[in-house]
């Protein structure tokens, strides 16, 4: 291990100090706990209670180390190591009989009620306290007592919950409570009788209660899904990889073990998730493992009534046959949920005008406004990292707890920095968890929600507005003159029309050192988005520190926005035309209704989720043929003529965006199964870029802004690069000999990767010795290090795992963030009809829609994981008492909400705390229904037996049974001409 | 010299000394009750699988011969929803049943599973299993252990206290 850590280029940390421990001199860095210090060092130093990102209590006793006054004190005295700060010249030992005899006595009496049950306990193999147990070498049992035990209680579908197993360390209720702000769990009895769970039993309540499986040192709370298909941890195959939920880009490790996905963990990224995901990430995970995964390419068989399964050869043929058509009017469908390279391959093979992206113009719209900002302005998307050291932040209409949770939890860090800054006043330094908290009581920084709905961050605001949308515009607007007043420095005197909202949030921002702007395009309020924009700006300009982020609402939606700008960049009249460029699906749909065409290519979009049934149906029977490519047996994929099935993200490698701006890559842990194929692997004999460098190259030298992901087309020269390739599996990997021997004793060769360099075996380099060897040391899957088996051994090391970041590779652990962060150009920003305006033109009795958006239910991929799927709410459409009053509507009532050409039936609940004048709608509903509806009563409670209904007309086709035995049975062209 | 005399008076004592080799297959040499031989899993005293599909044994497996899928049962217990020992690799070390920590999988002292065909060679679970507990008598894991299972909950198994009320105010 290294002496000295020098390797963080972090401006603070720079400050080192020596000290010595066990007579070796070493040099960390300032202002941490000496724990901290020696893990980083790489020193066995056994604890429980510390958290990197929790900080020290000191509860567990365990870290004790002796100290000595000086080089003359034999004697020494023992201290806690988390709760003592490292000092210049401190001389402590691990290695001495007394502190070792201390924490062998200390982890025997910790063990006294420990149930008799590793083989049975999931945590087995990864868990902190079998590695901490041997590290303090308490070997044998000598409590001959009794053991007290627990009951244990029902969690919920995602949590087992085994009292008996707890060794009160507390970290549990600290990251549950304290961290995450949940309410439900909590700490009962005293002395050894203390209990770690609900008041009852039920369901967590927290977005984050996944991570417990992880926080838990040991087996209390642990992963159930994973329970249900169970591996231990040294026979999962790993990789890492990039979440394909939320549009954060958090860094998760897959593992796999024979063919399947087993679990998620996270995977440390400094500037995105830390050490926690949100349960969606954790859990979201079993489309892949789905029972309506496409195994092979499929043809409908329009004589024969039945569905083909085609060879990929044959597959192939039939693709380019459809596409190259020399009469043929060939329009292909872009994904959100997709890797970018897939999206280029098809924009490559139809061209501009013919690629629509899998979205509403609405929200294509809104993405196209933001990436023009961020390349244009001054503003730029922070990391969430930097959003927890903001202190004022405003949120505007955007329900990040469930469009992007990750960052909900950031912002419940950063308004504890008001606390920390005033101990740190009275000298106490922000890991000292338990006096940091003493010292700040309720003090929290300034915190202004503008929402159409109370959200579960109204908790920690300091002022949270309640308001319907038209409302919000004109308390932003408010804002936005009250701060372009202070930029020209016309102050005036206190303006009576402006609200003492609008002024007490300028206020706050203004006097913060780091004020931070949270928006998001959940609204689809193009108006709205543009004046959090023109806040933004104003504010940036006022102070540079200022903070944005806006969340979009899918993995890799943002690029899309690009894709959009590298149209309009070219076209003859730049801006004035802009909305009209928007090639959303409604779009689509459109040209599909005027004019013939051929050939229909969807790439993994479920056109169902964004568009009217009715309608879709009708626009889909005038395509001749379909073709889809996707990884599930979709109501899409079901009118499809061809279906070519897709790999899944644990199956390919590929580019993302997140909604930083952060191009990250995402290996594959596992290789494809039967006939899959990545999309662009179907695609590249037709647009002849047949490697994936050449197709990354063609992408970054066609969309300028995606330049830098040119780097990423080097994996296919990782080989030349790195003398070694690193193993997928760990060294403990087992029975490789048997696992397969049922089907056929010979063992097969493991499937040789030949563009990546990670191997599916574990040949290669392990893990924990991936940061000896540069230049690979950047891949870390495996958390695995020499007597720290659990994941919780990544918090050691976490020097050396800087020191790679300068390395040339480290942009394949950190990715590109490509937004020029620099630029001080200043453009006004675009201006769209407002939706308000545009409403005005209608009739007056139109109602404003607002989403109601929910983690468990708004990601498409997260739904197909039975466990998240059954924590999705009912479908409903909500309505303030008061309105409902007004509209003689009660709870139960069914409604119909309907536009133009799209229509929904809906059952009413009443809701006190959202806006008046407003209904809050499933987000899947609201993107099909845009923001202006009619509504008519269709019954009261008792006429319905159905919660929730389409009300829209069955068409005369059938879309296709949700099973390959039954036939394909949309009508073939000749039919229906 | 007088040491070649000594080895031919040696060598020729041998001819009235009883062989140590018979005559296989027609008589069977003695294989001692822990001859380490053809695998087996064992059932507890009361006739329940020992096994709880840990997956020490084939953690253990110097040749990794050994595949264990565990699954849970619907009274609680961990069960081996599949387990399989390629013999064809397996060389009898061992190690599978000293790491076993509920006496499951032992070793027996039966060595004759030649095969014509490899594939045979390869043992799932329904041929390991035994109707009986094997060398070790009264081991019953679940009766140890902390984990609830139907018929045996929390604070029935040995060494255990009943379970806290953790509503109780007393100290």
């Amino acid at each position: 291990m290294s002496k000295s850590n020098t390797g963080s280029n972090n401006v603070e940390s720079v400050a080192t100090l020596s000290l010595t421990i066990d007579n070796q001199i070493y040099d960390v860095d300032k202002g941490q706990n000496l724990l901290q210090a020696c893990l980083s060092l790489g020193l066995n130093l056994p604890y429980f209670c510390w958290h990197p990102s929790m900080g020290s209590v000191g509860s567990c006793r365990q870290c004790a180390v002796m100290q000595y006054q000086n080089s003359e004190d034999i004697r020494g005295r023992l201290v806690m190591s988390c709760m003592t700060p490292v000092s210049e010249g401190m001389i402590v030992s691990l290695q001495d009989d007394k502190s070792q005899q201390f924490r062998e006595t200390n982890i025997a009496a910790i063990m006294t009620n420990h149930p008799h049950d590793c083989p049975v306990c999931e945590e087995g193999g990864n868990c902190h306290l079998q590695d901490m147990t041997l590290m303090s070498k308490h070997i044998n049992r000598r409590y001959p007592g009794k053991k007290r035990t627990h009951l244990n209680q029902f969690l919920g579908p995602l949590l087992n919950h085994e009292m008996n197993r707890c060794i009160s360390c507390y970290r549990c209720v600290r990251f549950y409570r304290d961290y995450c702000g949940g309410s439900d769990l909590n700490v009962f009895g005293s002395k050894s009788h203390l209990y770690f769970g609900r008041a009852e039993s039920g369901v967590l309540e927290s977005p984050f209660s996944g991570n417990l499986a992880e926080v838990c040192p040991t087996g209390v709370f642990t992963d159930k899904p994973f329970s249900h298909h169970y591996s231990r941890k040294w026979d999962l195959q790993t990789a890492p990889v990039v979440c394909p939920h939320c549009s954060l880009g958090c860094n998760l490790t897959l593992g796999e073990r024979s063919g399947s996905i087993r679990r998620v963990t996270n995977r440390q990224h400094n500037d995105i998730n830390g050490h926690f995901l949100c349960n969606t990430g954790l859990f979201g995970y079993e489309h892949v493992n789905h029972s309506e995964r496409l195994e092979w390419p499929l043809k409908r068989n329009n004589e024969r009534k039945t569905t083909d399964i085609l060879t990929s050869e044959q597959a192939q043929a039939l693709l380019s046959e459809y596409c190259n058509k020399p009469t043929g009017n060939c329009i292909a469908v872009g994904s959100v949920r997709t890797h970018i390279e897939n999206n280029g391959a098809l924009l490559k093979l139809v061209g501009e005008a013919q690629f629509y992206l899998g979205i509403n113009d609405s929200h294509a719209q809104l993405l196209n406004l933001l990436c023009k900002t961020y390349n244009d302005t001054s503003l730029s998307p922070m990391s969430l990292t930097e959003i927890e050291t903001c202190d004022a932040t405003l949120i505007i209409n955007e329900d990040i707890t469930h469009t992007a949770p990750r960052l909900a939890l950031s912002v419940r860090q950063m308004s504890r920095n008001a606390g920390l800054k005033q101990a740190a006043k009275l000298g106490v330094q922000h890991w000292q968890d338990g006096a940091v908290r003493n010292i700040a009581q309720t003090t929290l920084s300034p915190l202004h929600i503008v929402e159409s709905q109370a959200s579960e961050l109204t908790s920690i605001a300091t002022q949270s507005m309640v308001l319907h949308p038209t409302e919000q515009i004109v308390l932003l607007e408010e804002i936005a003159s009250l701060l372009d007043e202070k930029l020209l420095g016309t102050h005036q005197s206190p303006d009576e029309s402006v609200s003492n909202e609008a002024k007490s949030i300028v206020d706050d921002l203004l006097s913060a050192q780091r004020p931070l702007l949270l928006t998001g395009v959940q609204s689809r309020d193009i108006e709205l988005l543009s004046l959090s924009i023109q806040i933004a700006n104003t504010l940036k300009q006022l102070n540079p520190n200022t903070g944005f982020y806006a969340a979009t609402q899918a993995a890799n939606d943002l690029h899309l926005g690009l894709l959009l700008n590298g149209e309009s960049n070219k076209g003859p009249n730049d801006g004035a035309s802009d909305g009209s460029r928007v090639q959303g699906l409604d779009s689509l749909v459109e040209r599909l209704n005027t004019e013939s065409v051929e050939t229909l290519i969807i790439l993994e979009t479920d056109l169902y989720r964004y568009l009217d049934n009715t309608q879709l149906d009708n626009a889909l029977n005038k395509v001749k043929q379909i073709i889809v490519i996707d990884q599930l047996l979709t109501k899409t994929a079901s009118m499809a003529d061809l279906i070519l099935p897709a790999t899944s993200f644990s199956e390919s490698y590929g580019c993302s965006l997140s909604s930083e701006g952060r191009l990250q890559f995402s290996f594959a842990t596992m290789s494809p199964i039967k006939d899959r194929l990545a999309p662009w692997q179907w695609l590249s004999t037709l647009i002849a870029l047949p490697s994936y460098g050449e197709l990354v190259r063609w992408i970054s030298a066609k969309l300028t802004l995606l330049k830098k992901m040119e780097s990423f087309a080097e994996l296919t020269r990782f080989n030349e690069l790195s003398p070694f390739r690193i193993a997928r599996q760990t060294v403990r990997d087992s029975s490789r000999t048997a696992i397969h021997a049922v089907d056929d004793v010979k063992e097969s060769q493991p499937i040789i990767d030949l563009m990546a360099p990670i191997n599916n075996s574990m040949e290669g380099v392990a893990g924990f010795r991936q940061t000896l060897v540069q230049p690979i040391s950047v891949l870390p899957a495996n958390r695995w290090s020499p007597k720290w088996n659990s994941d919780q051994g990544e918090s050691r090391g976490q020097a050396s795992h800087d020191q790679a970041t300068d390395s040339l590779w480290s942009i394949w652990n950190k990715g590109i963030k490509i937004f020029p962060t620099s630029s001080s150009m200043k453009i006004t920003v675009p201006c769209y009809p407002s939706a308000q305006s545009l409403a005005s033109e209608h009739d007056n009795d139109k109602i404003r829609l607002g989403a109601s958006a929910n983690l468990y239910a708004d990601f498409e991929l997260a739904q197909y994981s039975t466990a998240l799927a059954s924590l999705a709410p009912e479908m409903r459409a909500s309505i303030h008492p008061e309105t409902a009053k007004k509209w003689q509507l009660a709870e139960g009532d069914t409604i119909s909400l309907y536009t133009a050409n799209t229509q929904v039936g809906l059952t009413c609940i009443l809701n006190s705390s959202q806006a008046k004048e407003l209904i809050l709608i499933p987000s899947e509903y609201f993107s099909r229904l845009g923001t202006w509806v009619k509504w008519t009563r269709l019954s009261t409670p008792e006429l319905t037996s159905e919660p929730q209904q389409e009300l829209a007309p069955q068409s005369s086709t059938e879309p296709m049974q949700e099973q390959l035995q039954t036939p394909l049975q949309r009508p073939s062209h000749e039919e229906k001409t | 010299m007088l040491s070649q005399i000594r080895t031919l008076i040696t060598i020729l004592k041998h001819t009235f000394t009883r062989a140590d080799t018979v005559e296989y297959p027609e008589q069977k040499p003695y294989l001692s009750p822990r001859y380490r031989g053809r695998i087996v899993l064992t059932r507890d005293p009361d006739g329940e699988e020992r096994c709880v599909a840990c997956n020490l044994c084939s953690v253990a497996c110097p040749v990794d011969c050994i595949s264990v899928v565990k699954t849970e049962k619907p009274d609680g217990r961990w069960e081996a929803e599949s387990f399989t020992v390629n013999f064809s690799r397996c060389i009898m070390c061992g190690f599978c049943e000293e790491a076993c920590p509920t006496h499951a999988i032992q070793l027996t002292p039966d060595v004759e599973m030649a095969e014509y065909d490899r594939q045979n060679l390869v043992y799932e679970k329904q041929h390991l299993l035994i109707s009986g507990p094997g060398k070790y008598h009264n081991y019953n894991f679940y009766k140890v252990s902390g984990k609830a299972i139907d018929g045996k909950e929390k604070g029935d198994a040995q060494n255990e206290l009943a379970p806290i009320n953790v509503r109780s105010l007393l100290p």
